[in-house]
């Protein structure tokens, strides 16, 4: 919607004779309002002021006989939407919006002649000021919906969009609120945000992570919207930062959902420079790592493959670069990202414990600008700007390593003589097509490689992977309460892990997962009580699980590949989120989800009462191509509800239940460059969590304000995937025999504070969880632990997380961060045995030991520039200290028999501590 | 306002960064483990004595081998012959000399321990193992698993073909007998009966200058050709001599023994080996005891470690010397630092006179004779190690030695 035309004319006394006097006769039929004016111009020797673009394709249908100006004028305006505005012998057309000519309650020149008094601070004509007095748009008084439709105490919808003032980028997650009564909510990926507000007069606030803090003062008549332009906050101060979020924390009706704007990285320690937004993730609550530098996050107990991570809506498979060091997301191109790990909405699904949705900047639609950046470790560039201003933009970015460097300076570690290498690229086009449909196409390419020891990790020497997305979107509003989108990606993951320490046995084995996905989503906001969100999707895979082929001319390798697997997911799901009264949210969301796996395949057949394995294979079964192997389906049901309590506070419950339908294999505590992915099937049935959870939320108000927070939950899983001791993953045509299916359970208690205000600000998190597995088949080999349920090799109990920043004055900021998590289970040897001329090692059950617990602190310390607003050049330099004390936290201990005799050794990724001064600026 | 440019530059970068490795002390471990059977048999197709030894996982900590005594063992082969081994040493259990495995019969191994749990192998079939075609080496260059640096060396190859055989996988075992010599040979002894320094040429032994040592491979070595396009493995490393090594100082027998093993043998050894051998990447496998061919016939649940190999065998010799490597870079390394006789100390000279006391005093400890000066009337002594080769070595020459 355009800019709320706000006209401030004085009446002057002279009236025109002409007008008073000349009567009008003429007969329309379906005339162009355009002709009529000019009749009307003609005659009564009057001139109207209007835009072509309203009236062009109204018509006029009537028959005036010796009619008076005031008549014809209410007769020919009465039926659309324009408004008129007879002021001595001119006449303003206005559209949708009357005009107000009076100060006082006045008469409103629309043909109402008449006007109900609104009780409850409506405005007056005054409070209207145009903008070249100087007048700020806070001061300014903005209508919402029609007047004509006003009625006094109802509560209806307004919408609207949030964007940068100037470059029109939407603001993601601003917090939009009324006072009083208290009704806020956030706007989404495209700055879009609804709201039910009583009509009357409100000051209608809106903050956010970047922006400065604004409030508009508005007049609710009727359903209608509202478009809000904010100021980019120089410097995004902490008290922004969190304040942002700080009654969503009890309002919101969801659970679990967090957060992260790309500027709040700067909160969190740097490791090399490189700001990280899914390593910020990992400072909140319930989100676990498995040990430094290790790729992969447990939410909640759940497995790494259990977190869904997408880029504008786009998985992607692999989202670590350099061993799981840094994120494949470029903070330069990124928005913010949104978490949820339990309360998961309907419209997500496909994996079990979290979704971590990515946003992409909108590029800027006015101006060309070029970001650059360098690291220690990492370079990169951002090129945006527009194609056709203030319609179409684009955004072009990189950013590469050089990380050899780096590994040069590892000494006597796993990556000593060795080389790595990464880059990703992003791409995207946003185009406004009109005021109700906007696209946008955004494409992900990045690339990874390096070089071990070929004995160092399981016999490869080479390894390089890739990841390229696509997204398109197309955002379509049908009118305020009703918009949908639909969206296409693509996905694919691809690795290449090769060995060629031996000339002869030289060979690399290529891995390949993509999936082709549309989706149609839908909101609808039903009154002031009902959102509906509703959709459809589709996605097809394709997996070739592993094509061997030979390398050099030397190799006696033969090629050969594993079937490769097809499947279909599809699910359709509905959701609504009702708020009967102010004290009650609640959603309800059903999912449906349909899996096949598809032929053509060759599938064994294995005796039925015989453990799987390759001595008992009886068959091979040939499907066709499209032939279902095996399909599965059933619903997820999603619920969750808030009461609110006096004093800001409330309670939540909430229960999820998700399936999943593609696995990875993992066969180490961290997830490696060789973990595959496959398809559920004949021997792998798809993974199923229930995970209900109930919170506490309690916000204290003043200079002082906390939040607190207090979550339970309890996950069980079916059909865990996990494996047999040994087996080998890679490129293994019988995976089926050496996997392992069970039930898992976790649970836990998630405490956390959070200070917004004031001098000292941050946030403290302390997770007790626990993570179980149960792996009990039929046959001794399908035992582990005889059969009981065992800690999973990323069960941290004690999990603590602080994040805390002391301004010391407006430019110093000091902050300190501390880290404290159990260490992860692992499995020793508890005895010895002689083979042959060697020692082996008789091991424990499996993870029935910890490593040492992780403890670990880190310094940061900002100097900001002047706060002048005016500055060319904004700057701030951060020195920061990873891991203050030194500790030598132990990422591994593990045991070698070296020439025959079992020897022990521990690993530690980061064992001194790691300072870094970075100069950051901003023009 | 609008969004500016943003830049940033890291203008210095002070990361030292030291991820790290080091030794662990594993006998802080104190908890251990039920003592598990574990199985070392190996029956081949040659005529010999086969041992098989029974024993029990030990505690981390200790040394202490614990076999298991009083078993009744038997090999049952597919024909339905048992024969029943015979206890001869505690936890060993040997065949008649001259029992051998047919090629193509099928045997399992039972045993019955003496608490009364009964245990029984899957039935394996005895392949014959095809000829070794060749076996080579050559100097490079080569990374240290455990550190990384480069270590120099010569390393031996063998090439093989089964185009003939039914088997494709194969374990290797090495078994080196290098030449060992002292650089200050002793040319006396002192008699201790007659209390008189003889002269070795006046005896049988001649020279105590060279001796054998041997070495024999303490890992698990496998191969295959599961992988491979045809049905030969060439230039398959089995044995790497570090240039610092005394092994190839002189001279070095190699001897290769391939032995055809069945398909889960040899994936039992491949993970057992995995097991054993990997670990220190951030991607560490997860560790568990991997289990053979044997099974617990009285109590399911319970695992045995080993396994129970049925293999043909066949082998290679070959010699190698140092100076056929020379031309490639080959580095003879400094042996016997030691022995060095300007360092002070090392040598005693003794007078004729004194040879009695001398030898009956602690000075001659570790002591022998290398030479008499004749000039000077004194029995040079150097350390034994640099004087006797059987201290380090044994000096019969073996049978196959060229």
């Amino acid at each position: 919607m355009r800019v709320l035309l706000v006209i401030f004319i004085l009446i002057t006394s002279v009236s025109s004779y002409a007008q008073m006097t000349a009567r009008f006769t003429e007969n329309y039929s379906e005339e162009s309002l355009a002709s009529v004016i000019l009749d009307l111009e003609a005659q009564f020797k009057i001139k109207f002021f209007y835009d072509i673009n309203w009236i062009d394709t109204v018509k006029v249908s009537d028959n005036f006989v010796n009619a008076s100006l005031d008549t014809v004028l209410h007769q020919v305006f009465s039926s659309n939407k324009l408004n008129y505005l007879l002021s001595g012998d001119q006449v303003y057309i206005s559209y949708q919006k009357p005009i107000i000519t009076q100060f006082g309650i006045g008469k409103f020149f629309n043909g109402e002649a008449t006007y109900e008094p609104i009780k409850k601070g409506l405005i007056f004509a005054k409070e209207y000021q145009k903008e070249e007095e100087g007048i700020n748009q806070q001061e300014k008084v903005f209508e919402v919906g029609d007047r004509n439709q006003f009625t006094i105490g109802k509560t209806v919808p307004i919408a609207g969009y949030v964007r940068q003032e100037g470059s029109q980028i939407p603001v993601e997650g601003a917090f939009i609120y009324l006072e009083s009564p208290f009704i806020g909510t956030t706007t989404d990926a495209t700055g879009f945000y609804t709201l039910n507000a009583p009509t009357g007069r409100h000051i209608l606030l809106f903050q956010s992570l970047e922006m400065k803090n604004t409030d508009r003062t508005i007049v609710v008549f009727s359903e209608g919207t509202l478009n809000v332009e904010m100021e980019v906050d120089v410097i995004a101060l902490n008290e922004v930062t969190v304040s942002s979020d700080r009654d969503i924390n009890i309002d919101q009706s969801q659970m679990g959902v967090t957060r992260i704007g790309i500027e709040e990285t700067k909160n969190v320690p740097v490791l090399l420079g490189e700001r990280d937004i899914v390593k910020a993730a990992t400072t909140t609550s319930g989100v676990q790592v498995v040990g430094e530098g290790a790729a992969g996050i447990n939410i909640r107990g759940g497995k790494a493959d259990q977190n869904l991570f997408m880029i504008d809506g786009a998985p992607i498979y692999n989202t670590s670069h350099f061993f799981g060091f840094f994120s494949v997301f470029n903070s330069e191109a990124v928005e913010g990202m949104e978490l949820f790990k339990g309360g998961i909405p309907a419209k997500y699904g496909g994996r079990l414990s979290s979704v971590f949705e990515v946003t992409t900047r909108v590029p800027n639609k006015e101006k060309f600008s070029l970001n650059g950046g360098i690291g220690p470790v990492t370079s990169n560039l951002l090129l945006e700007g527009p194609i056709i201003k203030d319609k179409t933009s684009f955004m072009l970015g990189g950013r590469a390593t050089y990380s050899d460097f780096v590994l040069k300076q590892l000494t006597k570690s796993p990556f000593a003589n060795q080389e790595a290498a990464f880059y990703d690229l992003i791409v995207k086009m946003d185009h406004k097509i009109d005021e109700k449909n906007t696209l946008s196409a955004t494409g992900y390419y990045s690339f990874d490689s390096f070089q071990l020891d070929s004995d160092s990790l399981l016999g490869y020497s080479d390894f390089s992977y890739t990841n390229s997305n696509f997204s398109i979107n197309w955002k379509h509003q049908f009118n305020d309460i009703f918009d949908g989108t639909l969206r296409f990606t693509g996905s694919r993951y691809r690795y290449n892990i090769g060995y060629d320490a031996l000339a002869t046995q030289a060979f690399d084995i290529n891995y390949d997962i993509s999936e082709l996905a549309g989706t149609a989503d839908f909101n609808y906001y039903l009154g002031d009580k009902n959102y509906f969100n509703f959709g459809m999707t589709a996605k097809r895979y394709q997996v070739n699980p592993g094509v061997r082929e030979s390398l050099g001319e030397l190799s006696d390798i033969r090629y050969d590949e594993i079937n490769p697997e097809q499947g279909i997911e599809s699910a359709i799901y509905f959701s609504d989120q009702y708020e009967p009264s102010k004290q009650i949210s609640l959603y309800a969301g059903l999912r449906y989800s349909l899996f096949s796996n598809l032929g053509p395949s060759e599938s064994y057949q294995y005796a039925s009462d015989k453990p799987l394995s390759q001595d008992f294979i009886v068959d091979t079964i040939s499907y066709q191509k499209g032939a279902p192997i095996a399909t599965y389906h059933g619903p997820e049901v999603r619920l969750s509800g808030r009461f609110s309590l006096p004093h800001l506070s409330s309670i939540k419950a909430s229960y999820n239940r998700s399936r999943q339908y593609v696995h990875m294999l993992v066969n180490s505590a961290s997830l490696a460059p060789t973990d595959i992915w496959r398809l559920s099937g004949k021997y792998i049935a798809p993974q199923i969590a229930d995970l209900i959870s109930i919170g506490y939320y309690k916000n204290t108000v003043g200079s002082n304000a906390l939040e607190f927070s207090a979550e339970v939950y309890y996950k069980w899983i079916q059909n865990l995937v996990d494996f047999k001791v040994g087996s080998d993953l890679q490129f293994n045509k019988n995976i089926e025999t050496d996997l392992l299916q069970g039930a898992g359970r976790s649970y836990g208690f998630e405490l956390s504070a959070k200070k917004s205000n004031g001098w000292f600000t941050g946030w403290m998190n302390y997770t007790l969880s626990r993570s179980l597995i149960k792996l009990d088949g039929d046959f001794a080999e399908e035992r582990v632990n005889g059969g009981a349920f065992f800690r999973t090799s990323y069960d941290r109990p004690h999990y603590l997380n602080l994040v805390t920043n002391y301004k010391l004055t407006r430019r110093y900021i000091l902050s300190l961060n501390v880290i404290y998590a159990t260490g992860r289970p692992v499995t020793y040897p508890i005895g010895k045995w002689n083979y042959s001329n060697f020692e082996s090692l008789q091991y424990s059950d499996r993870n029935a030991f910890r490593i040492p617990d992780y403890f670990r602190i880190d310094l940061g310390f900002n100097i900001e520039g002047s706060h002048k607003v005016k500055k060319l050049a904004h700057s701030f330099w951060t020195f920061s200290i990873y891991n203050l004390t030194g500790r030598d936290n132990v990422y591994s201990i593990f045991f070698k028999t070296v020439d025959g005799t079992v020897e022990g050794y521990k690993m530690t990724v980061f064992s001194k501590m790691i300072p870094t001064i970075t100069y950051n600026f901003k023009i | 306002m609008m969004r500016g440019n943003k830049n940033k530059i890291n203008l210095l970068i002070l990361a030292v960064l030291f991820a790290c490795i080091e030794p662990y002390d594993y006998n802080s471990i104190d908890i251990n483990g039920d003592p598990l059977l574990v199985v070392d048999a190996v029956l081949t197709n040659e005529a010999k004595v086969h041992n098989i030894l029974l024993s029990y996982t030990y505690g981390l900590g200790t040394r202490d081998l614990t076999t298991v005594d009083g078993a009744i063992v038997s090999i049952e082969s597919g024909d339905g012959n048992i024969v029943t081994l015979t206890e001869w040493q505690p936890g060993n259990y040997a065949t008649a000399s001259t029992y051998e495995g047919i090629v193509g019969e099928s045997y399992r191994l039972r045993i019955k321990t003496k608490n009364g749990h009964e245990y029984l192998s899957t039935e394996q079939t005895l392949n014959a193992a095809p000829p070794i075609d060749s076996l080579y080496g050559r100097y490079l260059q080569l990374p240290s698993k455990e550190s990384g640096e480069l270590l120099n060396g010569v390393q031996l190859f063998i090439d093989t073909d089964w185009s003939d055989y039914e088997v494709s996988t194969f374990r290797y075992v090495w078994e080196e007998t290098y030449e060992w010599r002292v650089p200050y040979a002793s040319s006396y002894f002192w008699d201790e009966k007659t209390e008189t320094a003889i002269a070795r040429a006046t005896t049988d032994l001649l020279s105590v200058e060279k001796c054998f040592r041997g070495d024999t491979s303490n890992s698990l070595l496998v191969g295959s050709s599961l992988e491979l396009n045809k049905p030969k493995l060439t230039e398959f490393p089995v044995h790497f001599i570090n240039e610092d090594d005394p092994n190839l100082a002189f001279k070095t027998a190699v001897n290769i023994k391939q032995y055809a093993v069945s398909t889960d043998t040899y994936q039992y050894y491949k993970r057992l080996k995995e097991n054993n051998e990997s670990g220190g990447s951030l991607f560490d496998k997860q560790k568990g005891n991997i289990v053979g061919n044997i099974e617990a016939l009285t109590d399911p649940q319970e695992s045995v470690m080993g396994n129970f190999e049925v293999s043909g065998v066949s082998s290679k010799l070959a010699f190698f010397e140092s100076r056929n490597f020379l031309a490639e870079g080959f580095n003879i390394p400094p042996l016997f630092r030691g022995c060095n006789i300007s360092i002070n100390g090392i040598a005693d000279s003794i007078p004729t006179s004194d040879l009695e006391n001398y030898f009956s005093s602690y000075l001659s400890a570790g002591k022998g004779i290398w030479t008499f000066d004749l000039a000077l009337g004194l029995y040079v002594m150097l350390p034994e190690g640099c004087t006797d080769c059987r201290i380090q070595g044994n000096i019969e020459v073996p049978n196959f030695w060229e």
